[in-house]
């Protein structure tokens, strides 16, 4: 048990910077040849009681932040803190920041010593210290079929978790167990059967059962209703929202259905490829979406009326790969308010610049001498023409090249240039160095990452 | 195109017999979309599970019916396979007929396999956890659609001076959109793989010349080599069909005395082809060797297929095992592995359940492309009704392993007949409809029925409120309300209080 913990805290749940790298493993000696960021450096707070909602496209990182959280794997780097002051957190935040600026460098999941946290951060914690707390954080997962042992009766599923964390006797514990069946809608002869003799619904009850069984403050539910049908969802969502009222609960939701974020979420915080992009209360969310890919997401929900089909914002090009995310905000690649400053560098431009500069290729190159590799080194875009060196009079052209191009529709690329410049026997297009937006609280409560709100002075 | 009759599926469990799928009637046309809704554990998976012939034996077993696609009886000749025994003590036994039921899994595979496609409810059970997801793909490819790719290997052609015009337009095409487009004509057209022409149109330092030479290389290495043996690989495939197909339709009763004889002439001559094959692939180089341009081909066709499915970077996911990928992505390669064999009916469980909208809407797009370029017939069975409004021609509504209401979409939403889709409709949670969020959503009351002992007379009567006296002795039938609706209710029945809002037969 944390030191922390006589005294229920705000914040029940709190990452700080949190990051997940997994290793790719290629060749022959299938040796690591580079990392997916799954989680990519989070900040995110469950309130003690609420319901905090995360969305995202899938595959962004929404379970993995999630098993994160619950110390079901180790992060690489960042801190999750268990019940924790709200002021705290702030300042833990704050000081994370400041240090990941100073030396960028990836840090090891224990932030600096002495700083106060200890007694809140479950990442810095052994695994037998951290035993007891693991009970109080419970998942749920989407796919009842696979989480629930097959060969187990009901009543020994149930039965398990209370009597390892609890010094009840077995009778007792059956009690306890005939209570929670009876807590989530089953009947005491659904008792002696086995899960597969049930139909969907009826055992992600169980598996919420289950996840109840040893009186935890803060359940996971992982798309908990996903392979669920209307009517069933519906009485589940039920189930969990009486549940938390008469308990005092706190759940973090993850889901792709935004309806029943809609009715369930006190707050929503919305994920694209390993980072949080925005934040607020459900309410603001749904009536004033900021973001432009939270705007894309509410657009392309269904509507159930064959009638109406309603317009959508589909998200042009390939997704961007979490291997290699892009530069500057990752959103750039498929934002349609995009920006000249959204973070544009050298890879955006590439192909295209193989086109616009080459003699053989562009009638209005013609005056350039035969280009013969286009190279990209940090933020800039190196040219290089066969062996001649090239005149300040042909820098001129391409400088009016990319003039041109930045005019043209998807020209935002070769808008973001700064600087077209001759440097060692070729010629260089600077790009701006790749910031990514800030987290900016626009309204109480309600903040987001985008360059098309106003950001703190430097 | 497919018509399902009085299917009866049960499963033989220790507490009795659940029937599943009792007495499930549909037909699905041609290049139309029917969804398929019902609460959980209805039988929607069984019925999808008994038309691909995949019903785990024991414990069940397709007791009667018929499933008709493009003419032959997908269960004729299955009827022994699978018999119920009254053991000692009056319990029920499945005794199974081994080498029948083998049989009748290769005919399945053999015909049904090349044709009709699955997307399965659960990922990660379907998917073989032990073998990299891109693998799995191409397997299947190669194994069921040997034909399709040989077919467009052999398709190959050399390069023509027309094709190269259209070459050095995507070189120097001033719109860059259009210049993506024109390399994908162009390698549509002369069947180059588009990474490798991307490659020499994009290298700098190269005058048109030189590119044409190496466009002109690169059409010589890929030419198709060992056409003889593709053409041999792609004959055994057809008459093997061919000889399936019409011993099924003996085996259906359908047969005239001309399928007989070709069934006889297929016969012979894929066991005097089938000979040589064999032959040739029992010296491993030569194996090797040939077998090489197919695998490739389908390796390519698999990677097509994952960035079809929005999934980054399919050449590492190709290389990626199953748990590896997160909920979506698993679900997203059982769609591409669906997607990738062209199937004329692709049955689909529950596809997109874990994935986001933006990518569920372009999934649905994938589909619906299916359905217009080869006009594939689809059942989609999902519990989003959002996503039937938008993507199904017609429903069919399920309760308790019988199909209790039929009707085109529009029809279905704007007016709901039997009382258990009306709930239904009722307890969507919709972004539109504004619920007080301390209030509770409206359910349907009650709970599934326990279908080792399902409710007497309509199935619903427990939950119904409209329930009255008949309901809980007789069964309703599925009986046609006109404009192309069915539905299994006494209220519409003769003497019904609704029979009167609706005139019957039409
Ligand atoms: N292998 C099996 N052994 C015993 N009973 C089975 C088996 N498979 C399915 N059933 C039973 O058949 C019934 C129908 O199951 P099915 O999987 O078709 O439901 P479903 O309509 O697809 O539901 P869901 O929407 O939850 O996927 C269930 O009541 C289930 O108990
Ligand atoms: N064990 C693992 N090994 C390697 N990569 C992994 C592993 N688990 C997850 N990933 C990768 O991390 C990324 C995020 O996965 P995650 O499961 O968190 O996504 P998600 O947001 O839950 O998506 P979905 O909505 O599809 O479930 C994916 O690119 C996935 O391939
Ligand atoms: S910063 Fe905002 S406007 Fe710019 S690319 Fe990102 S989401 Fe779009
Ligand atoms: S037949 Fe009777 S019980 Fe069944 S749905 Fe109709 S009214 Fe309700
Ligand atoms: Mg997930
Ligand atoms: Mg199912």
């Amino acid at each position: 048990m944390l030191p922390s913990d006589r005294q229920a805290h705000e914040i029940l749940v709190g990452a700080v910077g949190l990051k997940k790298h997994f290793p790719v493993k290629g060749g022959v000696l299938r040796r690591t040849i580079a990392q997916v960021r799954a989680v990519d450096g989070v900040d995110l707070f469950v309130r003690r009681g609420e319901t905090l909602a995360l969305v995202g496209e899938s595959g962004c990182g929404k379970t993995t932040l999630g098993r994160l959280l619950l110390r079901l794997i180790p992060p690489t780097s960042g801190e999750v803190l268990f019940n924790v002051p709200a002021n705290l957190y702030a300042s833990a935040r704050d000081r994370w920041h400041r240090i990941a600026q100073d030396d960028g460098a990836m840090r090891s999941p224990k932030g600096p010593q002495g700083d106060g946290l200890d007694p809140y951060a479950i990442t810095r914690l052994r695994t037998r210290a951290f035993k007891p707390l693991r009970r109080r954080m419970q998942p749920v997962f989407q796919d009842p079929f696979t989480s629930l042992d097959p060969r187990m009766l009901v009543k020994d599923i149930l039965a398990e978790p209370i009597l390892i964390n609890n010094q009840m006797t077995r009778p007792e514990a059956m009690e306890r167990v005939a209570q929670l069946l009876q807590e989530v809608g089953l009947r005491p002869d659904h008792l002696y059967r086995f899960p597969h003799e049930f139909s969907g619904g009826q055992r992600q009850r169980i598996a919420i059962a289950r996840a109840l069984a040893p009186e935890p403050e803060f359940l996971l539910l992982d798309e908990p209703t996903s392979a669920l049908d209307v009517s069933v969802q519906a009485q589940i969502l039920n189930l969990l929202k009486d549940i938390q009222r008469r308990q005092g609960l706190t759940y973090l939701l993850i889901t792709h259905n935004l309806s029943v974020v809609r009715h369930m979420a006190d707050r929503v915080a919305v994920m694209y490829l390993g980072r949080i992009v925005e934040e607020a209360p459900t309410r603001e969310l749904f009536g004033s979406p900021l973001h432009p890919y939270t705007k894309a997401l509410l657009s392309a929900v269904p509507v159930p009326d064959p009638k109406r089909r309603r317009e959508k914002i589909l998200l042009p090009g390939d997704v961007p790969s979490p291997v290699d995310p892009p530069t500057g905000c990752r959103f750039h690649t498929r934002c349609n308010a995009v920006m000249p400053h959204c973070g544009w560098s050298p890879r955006d431009a590439a192909s295209a610049a193989a086109y616009l500069f080459d003699s053989s290729r562009n009638p209005h190159a013609s005056t350039l001498p035969a280009l013969s590799e286009v190279s990209m080194e940090g933020n800039r875009l190196r040219l290089l023409f066969g062996g001649s060196r090239p005149t300040e009079a042909q820098r001129q052209v391409v400088a009016d090249l990319v003039r041109g191009r930045a005019a043209e529709a998807g020209g935002m690329a070769f808008q973001a240039i700064r600087e077209v410049a001759l440097a060692e026997g070729s010629i260089v297009l600077e790009f701006p160095p790749p910031l990514e937006p800030a987290w900016v609280e626009v309204a109480p409560g309600h903040s987001v990452a985008c360059y098309l709100y106003p950001q703190p002075q430097a | 195109m497919l018509s399902v009759q009085g299917l009866q599926t049960e499963f033989l469990t220790p507490r009795g017999v659940i029937r599943a799928a009792d007495g499930v009637d549909f037909d699905i046309q041609e290049g139309e979309v029917l969804g398929l809704v019902g609460e959980s554990g209805c039988g929607k998976s069984v019925t999808a599970l008994s038309i691909m012939y995949l019903i785990p034996t024991p414990p069940g077993r397709i007791a009667s019916g018929a499933i008709w696609f493009r003419g032959i009886n997908l269960l004729a000749g299955s009827e022994n396979e699978a018999t119920v025994h009254r053991g000692l003590g009056g319990k029920p036994k499945l005794v199974r007929n081994d080498s029948a039921l083998r049989r009748h899994r290769a005919r399945m595979a053999k015909v049904r396999g090349r044709e009709v496609s699955m997307i399965f409810q659960e990922p990660m059970s379907s998917l073989n956890p032990v073998l990299p997801v891109g693998y799995q793909i191409a397997e299947v490819l190669i194994y069921q659609r040997r034909k399709m790719i040989c077919d467009r290997l052999l398709a190959r052609k050399a390069i023509t001076d027309e094709d190269l015009e259209l070459f050095k337009e995507a070189v120097t095409h001033p719109d860059a959109a259009q210049r993506e487009r024109l390399l994908t004509d162009f390698c549509l057209q002369s069947a180059l793989p588009v990474e490798k022409v991307a490659a020499i149109i994009d290298r700098s330092g190269l005058q048109m010349e030189e590119r044409l030479a190496r466009i002109r290389r690169l059409s010589e290495r890929s030419r198709t080599r060992y056409a003889w043996f593709l053409r041999l690989a792609r004959e055994l495939d057809v008459l093997e069909s061919e000889w399936m197909t019409r011993e099924w339709r003996v085996l259906s009763g359908v047969a005239s005395s001309e399928d007989d004889r070709r069934r006889l002439a297929a016969q012979a001559q894929f066991r005097s082809r089938q000979v040589l094959f064999k032959l040739v692939m029992s010296i491993p180089v030569l194996h090797r060797i040939l077998m090489r341009p197919i695998e490739e081909e389908a390796r390519r066709r698999v990677l097509e297929q994952l960035k079809n499915v929005r999934i980054s970077e399919p050449h590492k996911v190709y290389n990626e095992y199953p748990h590896e990928l997160s909920g979506g992505m698993q679900q997203r390669v059982m769609i591409a592995m669906a997607l990738a064999c062209d199937p004329a009916l692709m049955i689909a469980d529950e596809p997109t359940t874990s994935l986001d909208v933006t990518t569920q809407a372009q999934i649905l797009t994938l589909v619906r492309d299916l359905r217009e370029r080869i006009h594939s017939s689809i059942l989609y069975i999902t519990h989003d009704l959002a996503v039937i409004a938008e993507l199904c021609d017609r429903v069919a509504v399920m309760y308790a392993g019988k199909i209790v209401e039929e009707a085109p979409v529009g029809d279905l939403f704007a007016h709901p007949l039997h009382p258990y889709t009306e709930g239904l409709l009722e307890s969507i949670v919709s972004l539109d409809k504004e619920v007080p969020s301390d209030a509770p959503l409206p359910t349907i009351a009650g709970t599934v029925p326990d279908l080792l002992s399902p409710p007497s007379g309509c199935r619903f009567h427990p939950r119904c409120k409209y329930a009255f006296a008949r309901c809980k002795t007789e069964e309703p039938r599925l009986l046609p309300q006109g404009d192309g609706r069915r539905v299994a209710c006494f209220l519409y029945e003769e003497g019904g209080s609704r029979a009167a809002e609706r005139s019957p037969g039409a």
